[in-house]
């Protein structure tokens, strides 16, 4: 069975790269969600093995939104793929339980590496 | 860190902008970029241009801007997202491929701002679409105007900011 991703960024540009590079690489997009407040909603009825989370999102943030996620699902494997490369916002995602942080723009070596690590903790 | 109540403005905090931009367009659209020769002061487009605005928040306030001829925006659409269907019109999907590209390279400047020892963070990307229409910025007077050249025409970036004070924006 392959590995169920949901995607979470307000951009429909982001979304399309992203589920691209999963499905090429053999992953099932389960779910997309342009914001976090409708990532939060669906997450207990898509239950994805993962989260790819974008930070800067209008109404609710990738910060909020990954702290109710794990409120959801403390075992809930979020990946942060955010533009933001101030450090701090790097620090705080993983103090917040972000299984990782990738930097955009990415390259897909880097997001495979990221995936294969995380999946198999 | 202990950062300084009012950091003087350099050349380096433009230079934060500019890196990432030229890596940023390379990376994500494919095409080569050069930094032209910055000015100061604004520009009236004479043609249909898209303009992409995101707002700069923290130790520095300000706002980032992109200008786009529509030729340019077609090239760059195709690079970000591999469509090879042309764009007829500037839907809402190219406002959202620009919106991104403008955001992750305001984005990857706030890294080279913190090397700086600022802490920014960004607002969402504001576009506006047309022509013969003035940008004001009325408490913050310097715009500075940063060509990025590609072979298919050039990409307009201003940059501009003040640095907080107690609270404040100084000019």
């Amino acid at each position: 069975m392959k590995t169920r991703a949901m995607i979470v960024d307000d951009s429909s540009t982001m979304r399309q790269i992203l589920r691209g590079l999963l499905e090429k690489n053999g992953f099932d997009v389960a779910a997309m969600a342009e914001s976090g407040v409708e990532a939060v909603e669906r997450y207990p009825e898509v239950k994805p093995d993962f989260v790819t989370l974008d930070m800067i999102m209008p109404r609710q943030n990738g910060l909020v939104t990954l702290e109710q996620i794990k409120r959801l699902d403390p075992n809930a494997i979020v990946i942060m793929v955010s533009s933001l490369a101030a450090e701090d916002s790097i620090v705080v995602c993983k103090e917040a339980g972000a299984a990782d942080y990738i930097l955009k723009p990415f390259d897909e070596a880097k997001v495979m590496a990221v995936l294969q690590r995380v999946l198999k903790d | 860190m202990t950062r300084p109540p009012s950091p003087q403005l350099t050349l380096e905090h433009f230079h934060a902008f500019i890196e990432p931009a030229i890596h940023v367009i390379e990376k994500m659209v494919g095409l080569s970029v050069r930094a032209g020769v910055p000015r100061v002061g604004t520009s009236v487009p004479q043609e249909e241009t898209v303009t992409v605005m995101i707002g700069l928040r923290g130790d520095l306030t300000g706002t980032i801007v992109f200008r786009f001829r529509t030729d340019l925006v077609r090239r760059i659409v195709k690079g970000l997202t591999g469509d090879e269907e042309t764009i007829d019109e500037i839907d809402g999907a190219a406002q959202d491929a620009l919106g991104e590209l403008a955001n992750v390279i305001a984005g990857n400047a706030t890294g080279n701002l913190q090397r700086l020892g600022l802490q920014v963070t960004v607002t969402l990307p504001v576009i506006a679409m047309g022509r013969d229409f003035r940008l004001v910025f009325p408490d913050i007077p310097e715009l500075v105007v940063i060509p990025l050249e590609t072979a298919h025409g050039d990409i307009e970036m201003s940059v501009t900011f003040a640095a907080k004070v107690n609270g404040d924006n100084a000019p």
